[in-house]
């Protein structure tokens, strides 16, 4: 059985330690805009509401980077950020900012960049960067067909967007050379590159998770928009024998404590898999280790990729 | 100026074609969220034959397709090009596009819709966000996601002429800039798409197995946001965003209601026919007041919505 590397996100250099202390195989994590601008090429607003930072500093980075590879840990730069395009009236500054912040990931030593845009990613081919590239979600993968394109882009990682059946996602994996990336934990309701209920990019007014709100519907009120799914604990066996690359724990903005716990909690689990154990001793050491587990995601059914597949289009 | 009377299913095609204009009169026919909703390759066929007597053009709207269903989609559009590559495909999905160009079967001409032609104006609350930048950052962040000459470069190969657009509240000045690109803009007059999912809300809302629930789809439902949610609890949703909490769910796609927006010069409108809230045939009088009649394209009067 092939393993699985786990991708943790990383918003300070202290959150850093805790992921790799954690397991984490790969961190992903956004540098702050050079200009003081609130809102940055990493999709994050450099705070969140919660006073959260959420990028780091170029110094920060390369502390980070010297971390991880000291354990080798890789470190990709959230460059993902999309609809990056030509400046209003024409020109290219906001082009060469985007290539000016990839330039000071990379002197900081991160092993790849995250990509969001398609015109990012072809500028950043033509100019001569040749780290590996990922392509993020925000580029909206679902198809064997768009896997080849970006590969012929030079792309060599994709992340999937949410709500795939796990025969898709053996699909995609052996129908390219690319490597497949999965959401693991956390996620969205919606495709990520088509959604526009913007949150966590700078906003003063306290929207939550807005596609988790609770509406009014008629006479009832419904989390009606919520199809998100957030754990994937329970076919981590699946994915490891599909193929698929890594795992993805979602969460730059949130408490690192909890995020490195939740990547300790998917390590632990890789490593039951791996010495044969069952989904459901998985699942009931999962719950021991992490007692609010159950209560908030097992109960709530929030199962990643095979419980409510009736509902994919 | 154009018109596309954009219809998924029997019903909606056949008020389409009692429809009638004094501008040109184009034949949508597909969607723009859901496979399921895209009618099969027999009745594809069959709208496109009627379409061509009734003296309009023929065009197919596709959704993102996962890869469910990619193989069939490349197929019948594949048909449908070897039986006439003279019609345009609306695209959401690129990759589709690629598989296309890569078998020599891309229809004449392929537009962009609105998956992939964004703004962050379709965000309802985008202005809390863009306060705090620049009068520059700001005009960045709002203008159309396509509006990038590496990216539209790449495009090209796939026949991408037009882009849809919803209609815009704040900036449409890269409207222009992508007609000045050599773009075709078409606006869609009536409910802003903010969200697309590949689950489906409405499906899921109702415990219908996809795809047993396209009666679920007959007409939106209207949903107002209550209270938002925050790290596992609710709390009352803030003042600030009591303007912008109703919107329409219509299958796996969030809409907002038509917003009062800006009327830009572009060279066609969209009016999807299960925005059934509309009297078509009165928006249609609206949209030739507009925009004027027989005008190619133009800086329309006043507002739609």
């Amino acid at each position: 059985m092939a393993t699985l590397r786990v991708k943790a996100p990383v918003a300070s250099v202290d959150g850093a330690r805790l992921q790799i202390e954690a397991g984490a195989t790969d961190l992903y994590v956004g540098l702050a805009p050079a200009s003081g601008d609130h809102i940055a090429f990493s999709a994050r607003g450099s705070v969140s509401l919660q006073g959260q930072r959420t990028n780091v500093s170029d110094e920060d980075l390369a502390r980070i980077t010297q971390l991880a590879h000291e354990r080798g840990v890789a470190v990709e730069l959230a460059a993902n950020m999309p609809a990056v395009g030509d400046d209003p009236g024409g020109g290219r500054a906001i082009k060469e900012q985007f290539l000016a912040y990839v330039e000071r990931g990379l002197a900081a030593g991160v092993d790849g960049i995250i990509v969001g845009d398609l015109g990012n990613l072809i500028m950043l081919r033509e100019r001569g960067v040749t780290v590996p590239v990922t392509a993020s979600t925000l580029l909206a993968t679902v198809n064997r067909f768009q896997i080849e394109m970006l590969a012929e882009l030079g792309v060599a990682k994709v992340v999937l967007p949410q709500h795939f059946h796990l025969r898709e996602i053996e699909a995609l994996v052996r129908a390219s050379h690319v490597k497949v990336v999965v959401f693991g934990h956390f996620g969205c309701s919606f495709y990520e590159a088509a959604c526009g209920l913007l949150h966590g990019i700078t906003e003063r007014v306290n929207l939550g998770l807005p596609c988790r709100a609770e509406w009014e519907v008629g006479e009832k009120r419904a989390s009606i928009t919520d199809v998100a799914e957030d754990c994937s604990i329970c076919v981590l066996d699946e994915l490891m024998r599909i193929g698929v690359h890594a795992v993805k724990i979602v969460g730059r903005e949130l408490d690192p404590r909890l995020t490195s716990t939740v990547t300790a909690a998917y390590v632990a689990a890789i490593r039951q898999y791996e010495a044969g154990a069952s989904p459901e001793a998985v699942m009931a050491a999962t719950a021991k280790r992490v007692p609010w587990w159950g209560q908030t995601l097992c109960s709530t059914q929030r199962c990643k990729y095979f419980l409510h597949n009736r509902y994919y289009t | 100026m154009l018109i596309e009377l954009r219809a998924r299913d029997g019903g909606e095609f056949e008020k389409s074609l009692a429809l009638t204009s004094v501008l040109p009169l184009v034949g949508g026919i597909g969607d723009e969220g859901c496979w399921h909703k895209v009618p099969d390759l027999p009745r594809l066929r069959e709208c496109r034959a009627r379409l061509r007597d009734a003296g309009r053009a023929f065009r197919l709207v596709t959704p993102k397709v996962p890869e469910l269903h990619a193989e069939n989609a490349l197929a019948t559009i594949a048909e449908l090009v070897r039986d006439d590559p003279a019609f345009e495909l609306t695209a959401n999905d690129l990759g589709l596009l690629h598989a296309l160009g890569r078998e020599g079967l891309l229809p004449e001409r392929v537009a962009l819709g609105r998956t992939l032609s964004r703004s962050a104006q379709d965000c309802p609350w985008i202005r809390n966000i863009v306060r705090d930048t620049t009068a520059f950052g700001s005009r960045a962040l709002l203008q159309n996601s396509l509006l990038d000459q590496d990216e539209l470069r790449f495009l090209r190969r796939f026949r991408v002429d037009s882009v849809e657009t919803n209609t815009l509240a704040y900036d449409a000045s890269s409207l222009s800039a992508l007609r000045a690109l050599g773009l075709r803009v078409r606006l869609h007059c009536g409910p802003v798409a903010v969200s697309f999912s590949r689950a489906c809300a409405t499906a899921r809302f109702f415990r219908r197995a996809v795809p047993g629930c396209k009666e679920l789809c007959a007409q939106p439902l209207s949903i107002a946001m209550g209270r938002i949610w925050e790290r596992g609890s609710f709390a009352p949703a803030p003042e600030a965003l009591q303007p912008h909490r109703r919107f329409l769910l219509l299958g796996n796609v969030l809409y907002q209601a038509a917003r009062p927006a800006l009327a830009p010069a572009v060279d066609e409108v969209i009016v999807s026919l299960w925005w059934n809230e509309c009297d078509v045939q009165r928006l249609i009088r609206d949209i030739e007041e507009t925009y004027g009649h027989g005008n190619s394209s133009g800086e329309g009067a006043g507002c739609l919505g």
